[in-house]
């Protein structure tokens, strides 16, 4: 028997299912799980599925079928501790950031170290979410954990590479954003370039 | 087959379902804001409930119909004319080819929507501009039953935040001015905000969020999938429509309704 989620309703047409309070790729793994089961079971009371670090948000349609429905079809899940391995995904990078050395100073790195820390840690792209194509990635070095800036840019292009706190992620969009910048990319960032899952490396150029 | 003359505030092509199954994508729901009124618009002209439309939001659009059409419409009760002759909501209205279709505004609601028989192409996904030509879906008839949408005022039943059982939700609130299809912001008597750092979740439709400034938001048809502020209440599936008609300024109340009640009353 795998983990069983904790069932919440969310909304009278979504149920939420928590594996834990806790960011690890571990806890991630089963939600991953539950989603492609879901996507791929794809029962027709289904309107989308919201995976995050430790939860996954069902929505269903109201008229359809009932939260009981739906949490006893989250329990048929079939018993897998392991979601299998997604894609891998190369992004290429030019680390140019206005906030590398910023980010090299902060950690008493010279900005190559910090390229080549970025660049040789291979992601787990947790969930997508925020916003079309923006990837939550796990696996930032610790060295580099670095907090937001204090104040957000008005505009920050798209295909920018930034890192806030333990986090690091690419722009798909140009919008306003307080994440520390230390590189760009041309990668076409459509809504579906990755799925949860995936594995993502930065290559820089 | 239309020829937008004149766009107005913001009119979209739009229809009931929007864009499901992407939100793992962070894609949100999109689709017609208020769907009861699009729906009802749509069996006006006998077409599937699911068939495209225009939605005019604040201002509406001037339209030259440059082929025969019959249309409809519904929502926000903007004032319109075709070829300067005033025409009622909620009735078919045939129009010549070269009949121009002009739509104002309403001191109520604030979304009015025009379904045109046979639906349109739902191929543009961004604000009509002058100029752009829209052309028909050519959809069957379909003999379809919709509900009259409620139009113009914000009382809105709510179910409790899972993790907030005691109603947060007893004052009345006031539409803010910056509200839009991804968030209507609330102003009124500042709520605490609940004490520490939450993880990101997933966020479902008419989730109301309570961010640190205490003004609660309602997450709405374009809002962001995931987000980390706490959900105190969610709106119920039957009142999302009403959502889509809540203009700035506007009063908002809430009433606690539970799961089986709000079940009871998307089925009614």
């Amino acid at each position: 028997m795998g983990n069983v989620p904790e069932c919440l309703p969310a909304s009278d047409a979504s149920l939420l299912a928590r594996f834990g309070n806790e960011l690890s790729i571990a806890v991630n793994r089963q939600v991953i799980a539950l989603f492609r089961y879901l996507h791929h079971a794809s029962p027709p009371w289904l309107i989308n599925l919201h995976p995050a670090y430790c939860t996954l948000l069902i929505d269903f349609h109201p008229l359809l079928t009932t939260h009981a429905e739906v949490e006893a079809f989250v329990r048929q899940q079939p018993d897998t501790h392991f979601a299998p391995i997604g894609k891998r995904i190369d992004i290429p990078v030019r680390y140019n950031g206005p906030d590398l050395p910023f980010v090299a100073e902060t950690h008493r790195l010279t900005p190559a170290q910090v390229v080549d820390l970025h660049s040789s840690a291979e992601y787990l792209v947790a969930f997508l979410g925020f916003a079309p194509g923006f990837a939550y990635l796990f696996g930032l070095p610790t060295q580099l954990a670095t907090p937001r800036l204090d104040r957000p840019r008005p505009q920050v292009p798209a295909g920018s590479v930034g890192i806030a706190g333990q986090q690091t992620g690419i722009y798909p969009a140009a919008s306003p954003g307080g994440w520390r910048l230390i590189g760009e990319t041309d990668f076409p960032l459509h809504p579906d370039w990755a799925m949860p899952g995936d594995r993502v490396r930065f290559i820089p150029q | 087959m239309i020829r937008v003359i004149k766009a107005g505030a913001s009119t979209r092509l739009v229809d009931i379902i929007g864009t499901p199954r992407r939100a793992h994508l962070g894609v949100s729901i999109g689709g017609a804001a208020d769907r009861d009124s699009l729906a009802y618009a749509n069996s006006l002209v006998k077409n599937p409930l699911t068939a495209a439309g225009l939605e005019m939001t604040l201002l509406g659009a001037s339209l030259g119909f440059l082929v025969p059409a019959h249309f409809a419409l519904s929502g926000a009760p903007f004032a319109a004319t075709l070829n300067e002759v005033p025409i009622p909501h909620h009735q078919t209205i045939d129009a010549a080819a070269g009949a121009v279709l002009r739509l104002q505004s309403s001191p109520h609601g604030i979304r009015a929507y025009c379904a045109i028989a046979g639906g349109l192409a739902l191929n543009l996904h961004r604000p009509l501009r002058a100029g752009d030509t829209l052309e028909s879906a050519h959809l069957p008839q379909a003999h379809t039953i919709a509900r009259p949408p409620e139009i113009g005022h914000g009382h809105l039943r709510v179910t409790a935040g899972h993790a907030f059982p005691h109603p947060l939700l007893r004052h009345e609130y006031k539409v803010a001015p910056a509200s839009n299809r991804q968030a209507i912001f609330l102003e009124g008597p500042p709520l605490p905000s609940p004490p520490g750092n939450m993880i990101t979740e997933g966020l479902p439709l008419g989730a109301i969020q309570l961010p640190p400034s205490g003004q609660p938001m309602i997450l709405f048809v374009d809002q962001q999938t995931t987000g980390g502020y706490p959900v105190i209440a969610t709106v119920i599936h039957r009142d999302l429509p009403k959502v889509g008609q809540l203009r700035p300024q506007q009063a908002v109340t809430f009433t606690y309704v539970t799961f089986e009640e709000a079940q009871r009353l998307n089925r009614a």
